[in-house]
């Protein structure tokens, strides 16, 4: 594609002969916010690389997409594509409630481009993947939201393209599922299909993709090895500036807590030899430092540490309580240091929340709720959810048991 | 995994977007619509199973619809005011014509609607977007054939014989397609801009039904009118569709001449501008 723009005009849609009769006349005045969704974009993408697509939301990554598919047209510029093209912009779509399982299949395919031919080669295979052979002849409008859209990706991987475009999809049913579609969708790439991934997962752009690109605002902002483009990506304010458009749907506490007997000053993090750090790296050694001033003594605390995800999922908790400490005695000013040999984190934006609370953890004395920001990078190569601190033993023993 | 044989049958589609295009010239647009008549297909046959599913009476109700309107006109026009119909008893008189306008009106309101009811499919997948009203229309044409059994039925009732001119029917029914599909297509798309057009268009069919001789003989149209009447296509179509079935006349050729090149011209201008608007569609919808 070349020099591509989308401009969309924000509020200026005309749905009804009223307006656009009343805008005949009105043309001078309004003239509505114009939304350059993507700005004059040039990039090339080669048969069978996958490549990724992140950034922030309304960076214009699904927007690309639709002009990839061909939904929409650009404002600008010259998109050309060499294949079959299937989309995976949204699971499902097309499907009519009031159809059985089977026919919403034949229906889909066909939608995504297959012959009937084709698709009946296809049915076995599409079925036993989505393990939904009971239902087939179910109206898919009594589906679970889970088995509709199992369904519509199981259609949609079969569909034997030349180019897989897919957005943000693979949030799909279980954990099992999940792994499921992933190996899918590797097999789809060893094929030599060329796969066109948006995501904000960096976990799955990381497994999927060699080459990943970096879009805000509507332009490229780093393009290259993926995890290059993730290291990028994470320093950008964009990527920070996630954390305020996470909060709403994370359980809130108040963020600090005053008049308490004790206050949180400061939390910082540090490596092995004691630098302050911003950016930790998996499966390599971190210090949490919780720096505090009690303004009179306390001698029931208990220190909390939270470890969330950008999307509020909670990856790890400790209280100084569960792990045998006792209450402890707080007194003027001190730290508390929370150690970890390996982080097991992997690669992403997290949240650390800490708290000195009483003993049960009830009463927070003080609390500092997504405040701080940490940042992991890569370290020892791995994937799936966790780093899992490790070692191998090799030549050990004789095979007998 | 990809099964041999797959990729080899289907030639790499190379596919060129700019900005600047106006829509793809008619045979391209052709071409591509070929190139997916299996889904064109495939979603006729999703409009006719939806288009029942969950009803008590399924398809009965393409029996019913025209069949209802005959009785309801039959009472009027033989009790109330009677019509002359040239020695044909009056409810085969107008059924004759009941039918074909009732297929024409139902695939042209239910068009009107297709686009903007599956706005899923027109933001989130891409394929020729006329397959959508074009599926409604072949649909009524299936509803078409459901309700001509009744059609028959009155014709062994009320003894009219079997023309050998109504082999010339298909030819008709061709033409009313076509013209069909171009009303279909104008209004589904211009639905898309203005969501007037769903409250116009029955209002307008109905308006459309009274100007056509549908309940009524052509011959009672004054004759300083009757040039009116010839640019109305379905005039035309009417006509020939009662002299084949209920008269073993052939058709009013000029008539039926000048509906064809009527309906021929709306279907070219309606696809061609369907076409070109196609594109914004689904910034729009």
């Amino acid at each position: 594609m070349e020099g591509v723009s989308k401009i969309y005009h924000l509020g200026r849609s005309r749905t009804s002969l009223r307006e656009t009769i009343a805008g005949l006349f009105h043309r001078t005045c309004e003239q509505g916010t114009v939304l350059k969704a993507l700005d004059n974009l040039s990039l090339r993408i080669n048969r069978g690389e996958s490549v990724g697509f992140i950034g922030p939301n309304g960076a214009g990554k699904t927007t690309l997409l639709r002009l990839l598919s061909g939904i929409t047209t650009p404002s600008t510029g010259t998109i050309c594509t060499y294949g079959r093209i299937s989309s995976l912009i949204e699971l499902g779509a097309g499907f009519h409630p009031d159809l059985t399982g089977r026919e919403n299949i034949y229906l889909n395919a066909a939608i995504l481009g297959l012959k009937r031919q084709e698709i009946q080669r296809r049915f076995d295979a599409i079925v036993a993947f989505s393990e939904m052979e009971h239902f087939l002849d179910t109206p898919v409008k009594r589906y679970s939201s889970g088995m509709y859209c199992r369904l519509g990706f199981s259609v949609a991987a079969f569909v034997d393209p030349d180019i897989l475009l897919v957005d943000e999809v693979l949030a799909v049913g279980d954990a099992a599922f999940q792994a499921k579609c992933l190996k899918r969708m590797s097999e789809l790439r060893a094929a030599g299909t060329t796969i066109i991934l948006v995501t904000h997962s960096l976990g799955y752009l990381q497994r999927l993709c060699q080459r990943a690109i970096f879009l805000y605002q509507g332009k490229i902002q780093a393009d290259g090895a993926t995890s290059e483009v993730i290291q990028t990506y994470m320093n950008h304010p964009a990527y920070r500036g996630n954390l305020s458009r996470v909060e709403p749907d994370v359980i809130r506490f108040t963020s600090t807590i005053t008049g308490g007997p004790v206050a949180i000053t400061s939390v910082y993090f540090t490596d092995r030899s004691g630098n302050r750090i911003e950016q930790a790296h998996t499966g390599m050694p971190l210090n949490i430092h919780i720096a505090y001033t009690a303004f009179e003594p306390i001698a029931d605390a208990n220190v909390e540490i939270w470890l969330y995800g950008l999307d509020g999922s909670e990856y790890a908790t400790f209280a100084t309580m569960w792990d045998g400490l006792g209450p402890l005695t707080l007194q003027g000013r001190g730290e508390i240091r929370l150690q970890f040999d390996a982080l097991c984190l992997m690669p992403g934006g997290y949240f650390v929340n800490a708290a000195i609370s009483d003993l049960n953890g009830l009463r927070k004395y003080d609390l500092h709720w997504e405040r701080h920001y940490l940042i992991v990078l890569g370290g020892p190569i791995a994937y799936g959810m966790v780093y899992q601190p490790h070692r191998w033993i090799v030549g050990e023993g004789n095979g007998d048991a | 995994m990809r099964e041999p044989g797959t990729s080899s049958t289907i030639p790499p589609k190379v596919r060129t977007i700019h900005a600047w295009d106006r829509g793809p010239g008619l045979f391209q647009a052709l071409a591509e619509l070929y190139h997916h008549r299996e889904l064109l297909a495939a979603w006729t046959i999703r409009e006719i199973k939806v288009r029942y599913k969950q009803t008590l009476l399924g398809a009965l109700w393409a029996i019913l619809q025209p069949s209802i309107l005959m009785v309801l006109f039959s009472l009027i026009f033989t009790t109330f005011i009677p019509v002359s119909t040239d020695g044909i008893a009056y409810p085969i008189f107008s059924y004759t014509a009941i039918l074909p306008w009732t297929f024409f009106a139902n695939a042209v309101t239910f068009s009107a609607l297709s686009l903007v009811n599956n706005i899923n499919l027109i933001t989130k997948t891409y394929f020729p977007r006329e397959i959508i009203p074009l599926a409604v229309v072949a649909a009524s044409c299936f509803d078409l054939l459901i309700a001509a059994a009744v059609f028959v039925g009155m014709m062994v009732y009320y003894g009219v014989p079997l023309y050998e001119t109504a082999l010339l029917v298909p030819v008709v029914l061709l033409v009313q397609v076509l013209l069909t599909m171009g009303i279909a297509l104008f209004v589904a798309a211009l639905n898309v801009f203005y969501r007037d057009v769903r409250f116009i268009v029955p209002l307008l069919l109905q308006a459309w039904m009274y100007a056509t001789p549908v309940i009524y003989p052509l011959s009672v149209v004054p004759a300083r009118f009757r040039f009116l009447y010839m640019l109305n296509p379905m005039t035309g179509l009417i006509e020939s569709y009662r002299a084949l079935l209920l008269y073993g006349k052939l058709p009013p050729w000029a008539d039926l001449g000048s509906a064809t090149v009527i309906s021929l011209v709306i279907l070219w201008l309606a696809y061609r501008w369907f076409k070109r608007v196609e594109k914004n569609f689904a910034d729009l919808i």
